[in-house]
């Protein structure tokens, strides 16, 4: 196991350092000064401060050194000054890490209880109304633009019920109303793969076996179909949680969270090379995490899995 | 669904053999009623966008202020903007540019995912690694900065966001046809063709297309709509389509403002959106269930 | 001080501002009451807690709190003694020598001295500051002299008039020299001024959180009501970039205050009970349109003049504004200095004038409706910054220059790549607007020197000539005719589209008392009270 564990790290980190180049060079592609971003459209420009701003920043070396040094300082734990904020990177992705952990945490939590659920009795009821109604309450949720959404909540349990506050982190009562909104396209997802997967499962002899074996239906369900039809299921909640890492901006936005995906945004925006950077490093590992996470699931989940 | 212990004691799904897609699996379809009602409602959409011109009877474009945030009523059927531009003309309009976006994003992402995905299970080795590593790289990428980027380096517009949704789309069907050329390349029936002389690539597409046709379509009927809602995403930011093209995810953009005090802004195209979505869903697991030898009873 | 200079001072911002509503020094009513936090939401975060290192604007609401500045400006253009007691200036407006109050102390207990006067100016040049706006602010600043321990003079290399107007602005608030060399580049961390608040902490993207100064006796002589320090417990600035979640939170109780409040939302929050709005004109330009005069086919007189002529400011304020703010006719607005009322009417909406100037400068129209010349399309790029609200009026533009038989297509773009564009050139329509105290402004507007600045990209000579006189003249008298001049050349030429005047739009729980605004229309935290029922 513990060569095993060695072998996916190692093999993550050429992944990892190419995430951290790729996300450089395209960067360096997007229009825009950093410095001049700086200033907004409306302050007197005095060329000789911008000059040496950016000279200060290094910004005017060949790539190959600027990369260069962002890997070295990386290294030594130093991820760099937002240009714009002038803060250190690492405690702008830290602080951002929390909330969005705790929201990614919370909306896979909702939908997978969601998606388990309509996807387990659609599976069950195939073909029938029950398994109708659950795929297409499930699909609304995919096809709702997660703002429009959003807003709604707040008008809704915020401003006219007032039962939870409509902005911030920290606290269970925040989470509710963004994890709501941003849990109902996974779990839409979510849905449709357990279903499937069930009924792929289904079909296995073992199912039979039990069957035959005269264990009620529910222990063949939840026993014995549900656990090897998890597997694929797992995987795509880490994928879906990993997306919601950094693709959560929209939801950040509407409910004035502070979080990784508004934080890479606004780098982006204002070609803010050190916070994109560090916000990509720290996305790529922690996917490399949970990607390794899952597949030692595998093995916990499908006996005929085994890592040597 | 029960299956007997004999039957599935000697089932072996490389028994199966390969699907060609005919009379027989057209009939299945129209049994299936969840893939009927998404066609015919998919039809009705494409319908609608085709015959924009006639249906949509207000210049879409054109601005008049004065009879501007007017409610949902017998004149303007789905309300008036801010600029007094009638609401339903727009939608109407707008149909074409979001299927469009919808469908050209999937067909890029197919485009350049299922040859990844091929050439990656097909020849294996180094190849295969190679490939491995940019999808691994490209999914550890934040998709929706992935697009974001594009647009940005690009600039604004609705052929750029379909190119940079397309692309955000690619690694997903790679991973999945290649997940099936292994899959098939693995009977021992493809050995055995091996031996015997048959060329291998012949037997492998044999095999390969009934594996392989379900999930991408199942994968493509949640990217249209993805690309569709992810294009939303962007005008989100105001960098998708620009003003005043009636593409949906501008429009709901463009209301959002007004969630409360002009539901009629963002209601009607996100309406539109979901039924997009659902039509093509419907018909996708349609689709899935009959072309699947799998599911076949 | 000597007579015309003090007039100068005086009369070179001078605002005959109506402040619509929101409290006067003056005002009747309860007693403040000591107490209770101040949760004030904005639309954009404060860039920086450096005052000398900011260059975004809005950090000013910040700013204003912590930190004080040697002087202050009313918003009727009033000079008023603050950390400095009194000045001198010289006759060529290059030597200010400024007494200084002796009684203040930095929120680290250190004392504000002459000393602390230079090592602030002179940070300001420091590169390690990573200073922009503030530079700018300091103009052709030489050195600063330590003449005695409250007596600072400081020299510039040449003359400069807008000085006690740029001291006054929070660009160059006063810091603590001694948080400054202890903290060095993590001074964003602990920001220290002498302000009625203190900085108590700050998640960045989400707010900033200052507590009051108990030490706190000295604001400026003669504007504010309290003199001690400040009522409120706590100041905590929000920042909620969504427009309808920052209603909300208004109306939820999260925030107490907002700004701005949407246009939309205007009425019917100040006709709720419990609410108010309060409005404050920017001064300065107004919101406006460049004009590019070097790209086809802006570079067309005619077709500039078409251009405004087809744009209903009425009609746009009316439905899009919903009357909250103004139309704008000329290049600055009314309450600015030098604001030219005959200028009005110059251009008044006409779309079958601009049809004939269009006809005759031979611009035919095509079965598009749109008109051709030569061969070449009537089509022009707006280059707008995506998301910050200019969508609406770019397309009420739009629609209404296709009227006239006029393409012009918008580029919704990321701040970075529309900066360059409009850099480079490639705009032939791009608004924008300044929030400036001295029509000086339009000398970085219009001078030809200053292209790309100069977004109409113009170059004529009379204007140069006018502005740069303007420039030199330390009289208020002399400059003002000078600028009715140089605005009605660039109307002449028709260099801009002015839209609409804006006024700050703050909305308020009805229980928060005494805010003021400063001449930037920035809201002033200091006498802002709430009231317990």
């Amino acid at each position: 196991m513990a060569q095993y564990l060695r072998q996916r790290i190692t093999a993550s980190l050429p992944v990892i350092v190419g995430v951290s180049m790729l996300v450089f060079l395209m960067l360096h592609l997007v229009p825009g000064d950093p410095v001049m971003l700086l200033l907004g459209e409306h302050s007197a420009v005095d060329k000789t401060a911008l000059e040496r701003l950016r000279a200060t920043l290094g910004l005017n070396d060949p790539l190959p050194v600027q990369y260069g040094r962002f890997v070295w300082r990386a290294l030594h734990g130093d991820l760099g000054r937002s240009i714009r904020l002038n803060l250190p990177v690492t405690e702008l992705v830290i602080q951002a890490l929390k909330p969005t952990a705790s929201l990614a945490l919370a909306a896979m939590a909702l939908a997978m209880a969601g998606g388990l659920l309509l996807g387990v009795v659609a599976a069950v009821h195939r073909g029938r109304l029950l398994d109708n109604l659950a795929m297409f309450f499930g699909l609304i949720g995919v096809s709702m633009p997660s703002f429009w959404l959003g807003f709604l909540l707040i008008f809704l349990f915020s401003v006219r019920l007032g039962w939870f506050p409509a902005i911030g982190q920290g606290g269970w009562n925040r989470l509710v109303l963004p994890a709501l909104a941003l849990s109902l396209a996974p779990l839409a997802v979510l849905a449709r793969l357990v279903r499937s997967s069930m009924l792929e499962v289904y079909r296995q002899p073992y199912v039979t076996t039990a069957r035959a074996k005269g264990l009620t239906e529910r222990v063949v369900v939840y026993h014995h179909a549900l656990r090897n039809a998890l597997v694929p299921v797992v995987t795509l909640v880490g994928l879906e949680f990993g997306r919601l890492l950094a693709g959560a901006f929209v939801i950040e936005t509407v409910f004035s969270r502070v979080g990784l995906g508004r934080l890479a945004i606004t780098g982006i925006l204002n070609k803010d090379f050190p916070v994109v950077q560090g916000v990509a490093l720290l996305v790529a590992v922690i996917y490399a995490g949970i990607n390794l996470l899952v597949d030692l699931s595998y093995a916990y989940l499908d006996p005929r899995v085994r890592y040597a | 669904m029960h299956i007997s212990i004999r039957e599935s004691a000697t089932r072996n799904p490389s028994n199966v053999p390969a699907i060609r897609p005919g009379r027989d699996a057209l009939r299945r379809l129209l049994r299936n009623t969840g893939a009927t009602i998404g066609a015919l409602l998919l039809l009705a959409l494409v319908a609608v966008a085709l015959l924009a011109p006639v249906l949509a009877h207000r210049d879409p474009v054109k601005i008049n202020p004065p009879d501007g945030l007017k409610p949902p009523g017998k004149e303007f059927w789905f309300g008036t903007d801010q600029f007094g531009r009638d609401v339903y003309s727009r939608v109407i309009w707008g149909a074409r540019l979001s299927l469009r976006v919808g469908v050209i994003a999937v067909l890029i992402s197919v485009g350049g995912g299922v040859p990844l995905g091929l050439a990656a299970g097909y020849y294996g080795g180094w190849l295969d690694m190679a490939i491995m590593r940019l999808i691994d790289l490209m999914l550890a990428f934040p998709g929706i900065l992935l697009a974001l980027v594009i647009v940005t380096i690009l600039g604004p517009g609705l052929s750029n966001v379909m190119l940079a949704v397309g692309i955000y789309g690619i690694p997903s069907y790679a991973r999945v046809v290649r997940g099936s050329v292994l899959v098939v390349r693995g009977q021992p029936f493809v050995e055995a063709a091996q031996a015997v002389g048959c060329p291998t690539v012949r037997v492998v597409a044999r095999h390969l297309l009934p594996n392989v046709v379900a999930p991408i379509i199942v994968l493509s009927s949640l990217n249209v709509a993805g690309a569709i809602l992810t294009s939303a995403a962007l005008s989100f930011l105001g960098l998708g389509a620009q003003p005043p093209t009636p593409e949906w995810g501008a429009l709901l953009n463009a209301g959002r403002d007004w969630v409360r005090d002009a539901w009629w802004l963002t209601t009607f195209p996100g309406l539109a959106i979901m039924l997009t979505v659902l039509a093509i869903n419907m018909l996708g697991d349609g689709l899935r269930d009959v072309l699947d030898p799998q599911l076949r009873d | 001080m000597s007579g015309h200079v003090r007039l100068a001072a005086l009369g070179l911002v001078i605002f005959a501002l109506a402040l619509s509503t929101g409290t006067s020094v003056l005002a009747q009513g309860p007693s403040p009451q000591t107490g209770g936090t101040l949760v004030y939401g904005i639309r954009q975060e404060p860039s920086t807690t450096d005052p000398h290192g900011s260059a975004a604007a809005v950090a000013q609401r910040v700013l204003a709190s912590m930190y004080d500045s040697l002087v202050f400006m009313t918003p009727r253009g009033q000079i008023l003694p603050w950390l400095a007691e009194s000045w001198e200036v010289t006759p060529d407006a290059k030597i200010y020598t400024f007494k200084l109050r002796r009684d203040v102390k930095f929120h680290d207990g250190t004392r504000f001295n002459a000393a602390a006067v230079k090592f602030n100016l002179d940070r300001i040049l420091d590169p390690a500051t990573r200073s922009t706006s503030a530079i700018s602010a300091l103009g052709p600043y030489a050195r600063t002299e330590v003449v005695d321990e409250f007596t600072a003079r400081v020299v510039f290399k040449e003359s400069y008039a807008p000085f006690l107007y740029a001291a006054s602005t929070a660009f160059l608030g006063i810091v603590s020299p001694a948080a400054a060399r202890r903290w060095g580049v993590d001074f964003v961390k602990h920001p220290t001024g002498s302000g009625p608040f203190k900085f108590e902490s700050m998640v960045p993207a989400d707010n900033i959180t200052m507590v009051r100064n108990a030490e706190y006796r000295w604001p400026p002589k003669g504007f504010f009501k309290n003199t001690g320090p400040a009522y409120l417990d706590k100041v905590i600035v929000k920042t909620i970039p969504e427009a309808s979640t920052r209603v909300a939170t208004l109306q939820n109780g999260e925030t107490n205050a907002i700004e701005p409040v949407p246009e939309k939302d205007v009425a019917s929050l100040a006709h709720s009970k419990g609410y108010r709005v309060l409005k404050a004109p920017y001064p300065g330009g107004p919101r406006m349109v460049f004009l590019n005069t070097k790209k086809f086919p802006t570079d067309d007189l005619a077709v500039r003049r078409a251009i405004l002529y087809a744009f209903n400011a009425d009609q746009m304020v009316r439905t899009l504004l919903f009357s909250v703010h103004t139309a704008a006719k000329t290049p600055l607005t009314p309450g600015s200095v030098g604001y030219d009322k005959s200028l009005e009417g110059m251009y008044s909406y006409d779309p079958e004038k601009a049809k004939s100037l269009l006809t005759e400068a031979g611009w035919t129209p095509g079965a598009d409706g749109i008109r051709t010349k030569g061969g070449r399309r009537l089509v022009m790029e707006q280059h707008i910054i995506a998301n910050v609200g200019q969508e609406g009026p770019s397309e009420f533009l739009q629609g209404q220059l296709r009227d006239v038989g006029i393409q012009a297509d918008i580029k919704s773009l990321a701040r970075g790549a529309w900066y360059e564009g409009i850099n480079r050139g490639d705009h032939n329509l791009v608004p924008l607007f300044y929030i400036y105290g001295d029509p000086d402004l339009m000398r970085g507007l219009y001078h030809s020197a200053r292209i790309p600045f100069n977004w109409s990209h113009v170059s004529d000579p009379t204007l140069d000539r006018d502005l740069e006189e303007a420039y030199r003249s330390a009289d208020i008298n002399k400059r003002i005719p000078i600028y009715r001049r140089v605005q009605r050349r660039v109307m002449e030429l028709a260099l801009l589209l002015p839209l609409y005047n804006e006024f700050n739009l703050v909305g308020i729980r009805a229980e928060v008392r005494g805010m003021l605004f400063d001449p930037t229309a920035y809201p002033l935290f200091y006498d802002v009270w709430i009231e317990k029922k």
